[in-house]
C-alpha cells in the first residue's frame, strides 16, 4: 500500500473514534443513548440515513450487480426508494412523532397489541443481526482484497472500532460519524466518476462503448423474462412492497428521525436524504459499469468495486475511496447495533418484564450492543456460504416486509384493523412467505404476494374481531382529510 | 391477463414509473400546509418540504425518461 493511502486511512480512523468518544460524554440516560437526546438537525439526519442505507449490499453488491445488469440496478435507489422516502417524510414520520414512540415496533404495539410489538421487534432484530454480520463479512473481504488481511483480522479490527464509538456514544455518535462517512463517500465516489469518465474517452465515449457491447445496460428496466429483475417484479415487489416497508417501517433508518430536535427536522431529514439518494448510483452503480467498459479482469462481479479502486485511482485517492467503502459498511453496522439494542431493551424487555427499572435501560442497551456485535462477528464467516451478499439480504427482507407493511398501512390509514387480526396476519404472512421461498419463487414476487395476502387477511379477520375505540386511535392514525 | 402483463415491453415500466411520480406529486400537494410546518422554527418558503419533494420528483421523471 502507498504511504499516502495508509496516512489517509489512519487519519480517518482516528477522527471517527475521536468524534465517537467525544459525543459519549453527552450520554447520561437511555433517551440520550437511543434518541440522541432528541437533538439531531435535518442535515445530520439526512446524511445519517444515507450512511445507514448504503452498506454491504450497496458498495460491493450493487456495483457487482451493475457490472451484470447496468443502470437497472439504480432502480433500488430511484423507484425503489424515492416514492417511499417522500411518503415516509410527509406521512409516516409525522405519524410516529405524534404517537410519541421510540421505535416502529412500539408504534405497532400501541396500534395493535404488545404481542405484535414483541413479534415485530424480534423479527426485525434477527434480520438486523444477519445484516450486521453481512456488512462485517463484506468489510473483511474488502480488507482482504485491498490490504491482504485475513478475514478474521478484518472482522476483529472492524468490531473493535465500531464497538468503541457505538457502545460509548449511542445514536448521537452513530449519526455524526455516519454524516462524516457519507461526505467522504460522496467525495470519493465523485472522484471515481470523474477519473473513470476521463479514462474511457469522456461521457460520450463511455456511453458509446457501453451501448455497443451491452445495449441493455443503459435501460432502467429489464425484460419480463429476466431471471432476477423482471420489470414487473421490480415495480410490484420492490416499488410497492419492499421499498415502502424499508423506508416507512425500517427501525435502523427511522431511528435517527425519531431523534430529531423537531418534527420538521425529522421530516426534512428524510426528504434531504431523498435528494442525496438520487445521486447514489454515481457512487455504487457507476463503478460496476466502469469495470465493464474497462474490461476488468475479475472472477466475480462483486470484485468490480475493489478492481476500480486498485486500477483507476492514484495513491491517496484510492485510500479515500477505500475509506468510503469502510465508512459505508461501518455506518450500517453501527446503526444496526443501536437500533437492535433499542428494540430488545424497550420493545421486548419492556413488554415481557413490565416492572423492570427503566433506569437500567442505558446499561442494558450498552451490554446488548456489545452482545449483538459479538454475535454478528461470530456469524460473519458463515455469510460466505449463503450466496451473493445482495441477494441474501433482499431474500431475507422479502419474507417479512410484506406482512409488516400491510400492518403498518391498514393500521395507519384505517380504524378497521384490530389487535387479534394484526397478530394472526403477522404470523401467517411470514409463514406463507417462507413457503413461497421454499417453492423457489422470485423474492420480489414473494414480497408482493406476502403483502397482498396480509392486506386481505388483516381486512377480513378484522371484520370478525373487536376493534379498538376510535378515541384510542386519534394519535395513531393519519387522517388529515377525514371528516370528524 | 397474466399473459398480457408478461408480454408488455419494458418501456411500459418507464411509463408506469413516470405516471406514479405524477400521482405522487398530486398527493404531496394535497397535504395541508400546517402539517408541513409543524415544529418548524419559522414558516420560510424554503422550509416547505413539498417544494423539496417536487424537485425530487422532477429529477426522477427526467431519469426515467432518459434511461428508457
Amino acid at each position: 500500500m502507498h504511504g499516502l493511502d495508509a496516512a489517509v486511512i489512519v487519519g480517518y480512523l482516528v477522527v471517527i473514534i475521536f468524534v465517537g468518544l467525544r459525543l459519549s460524554k453527552k450520554v447520561n440516560n437511555a433517551h440520550d443513548f437511543f434518541l440522541a437526546g432528541r437533538s439531531l438537525t435535518f442535515w445530520i439526519i439526512g446524511l445519517s440515513i444515507i450512511g445507514t442505507n448504503i452498506g454491504a449490499d450497496s458498495y460491493i453488491g450493487a456495483s457487482g450487480n451493475a457490472f451484470q445488469i447496468g443502470v437497472a440496478q439504480a432502480n433500488f435507489e430511484w423507484i425503489g426508494a424515492i416514492p417511499a422516502m417522500i411518503l415516509a417524510s410527509l406521512i409516516f414520520i409525522p405519524l410516529y412523532w405524534k404517537a410519541g414512540v421510540y421505535s416502529i415496533p412500539e408504534y405497532l404495539g400501541k396500534r395493535y397489541s404488545p404481542a405484535v410489538r414483541v413479534m415485530a421487534a424480534l423479527i426485525t432484530s434477527v434480520v438486523a443481526v444477519f445484516a450486521i454480520a453481512t456488512a462485517l463479512w463484506a468489510l473483511a473481504l474488502t480488507l482482504e482484497t485491498y490490504l491482504g488481511w485475513p478475514t478474521w483480522v478484518g472482522i476483529m479490527v472492524t468490531g473493535i472500532i465500531v464497538g468503541t464509538y457505538s457502545i460509548s456514544g449511542g445514536l448521537a455518535a452513530v449519526a455524526f460519524t455516519d454524516a462524516l462517512q457519507v461526505i467522504i463517500m460522496f467525495v470519493g465516489g465523485l472522484v471515481v466518476v470523474w477519473l473513470g469518465i476521463s479514462e474511457t474517452g469522456g461521457l460520450s465515449g463511455f456511453t458509446a462503448t457501453l451501448s455497443e457491447s451491452h445495449p441493455t445496460h443503459l435501460q432502467a428496466y429489464l425484460p419480463a423474462d429476466h431471471e432476477s429483475f423482471p420489470w414487473q417484479g421490480v415495480l410490484l415487489g420492490l416499488g410497492i412492497v419492499l421499498s415502502p416497508a424499508y423506508w416507512c417501517a425500517g427501525q435502523a433508518i427511522l431511528q435517527r428521525s425519531l431523534g430529531a430536535r423537531s418534527q420538521w427536522d425529522a421530516s426534512a431529514g428524510m426528504m434531504f436524504a431523498g435528494l442525496a439518494k438520487t445521486f447514489i448510483p454515481l457512487l455504487v452503480v457507476f463503478p460496476g459499469m466502469l469495470a465493464l467498459v474497462m474490461h476488468a479482469d475479475i472472477e466475480f462481479p462483486d470484485q468490480s468495486m475493489p478492481w476500480v479502486i486498485k486500477n483507476v485511482l492514484p495513491p491517496g485517492l484510492s485510500g479515500l475511496l477505500f475509506i468510503a467503502i469502510i465508512a459505508a459498511l461501518q455506518s450500517s453496522i453501527d446503526s444496526g447495533l443501536n437500533s437492535t439494542s433499542l428494540m430488545i431493551t424497550r420493545d421486548v424487555r419492556g413488554v415481557l418484564l413490565p416492572n423492570a427499572d427503566p433506569q437500567n435501560d442505558l446499561k442494558i442497551g450498552r451490554y446488548l450492543t456489545l452482545t449483538f456485535l459479538l454475535a454478528a462477528m461470530l456469524t460473519a464467516p458463515m455469510i460466505a456460504q449463503m450466496g451473493g451478499i445482495y441477494q441474501f439480504i433482499q431474500t431475507i427482507l422479502s419474507l417479512f416486509q410484506g406482512p409488516m407493511l400491510a400492518l403498518l398501512l391498514l393500521g395507519a390509514f384505517t380504524r378497521r384493523a384490530t389487535a387479534k387480526a394484526g397478530l394472526w396476519t403477522l404470523i401467517s404472512g411470514v409463514a406463507l412467505a417462507g413457503v413461497l421461498l421454499q417453492l423457489g419463487l422470485n423474492m420480489l414476487y414473494i414480497a408482493f404476494f406476502g403483502f397482498v395476502y396480509s392486506l386481505i387477511s388483516l381486512w377480513v379477520v378484522s371484520g370478525f374481531t373487536q376493534p379498538a375505540q376510535a378515541r384510542d386511535l386519534t394519535n395513531l392514525t393519519y387522517a388529515p382529510w377525514r371528516r370528524t | 391477463m397474466m399473459a398480457f402483463w408478461s408480454s408488455m415491453p419494458e418501456i411500459w415500466a418507464n411509463y408506469l414509473s413516470i405516471l406514479g411520480f405524477v400521482l405522487l406529486l398530486l398527493l404531496v400537494w394535497r397535504i395541508p400546509r400546517h402539517l408541513i410546518f409543524s415544529g418548524a422554527p419559522d414558516q420560510a418558503r424554503w422550509r416547505d418540504i413539498r417544494i423539496w419533494a417536487t424537485v425530487l420528483i422532477a429529477i426522477q421523471i427526467v431519469l426515467y425518461t432518459l434511461f428508457s
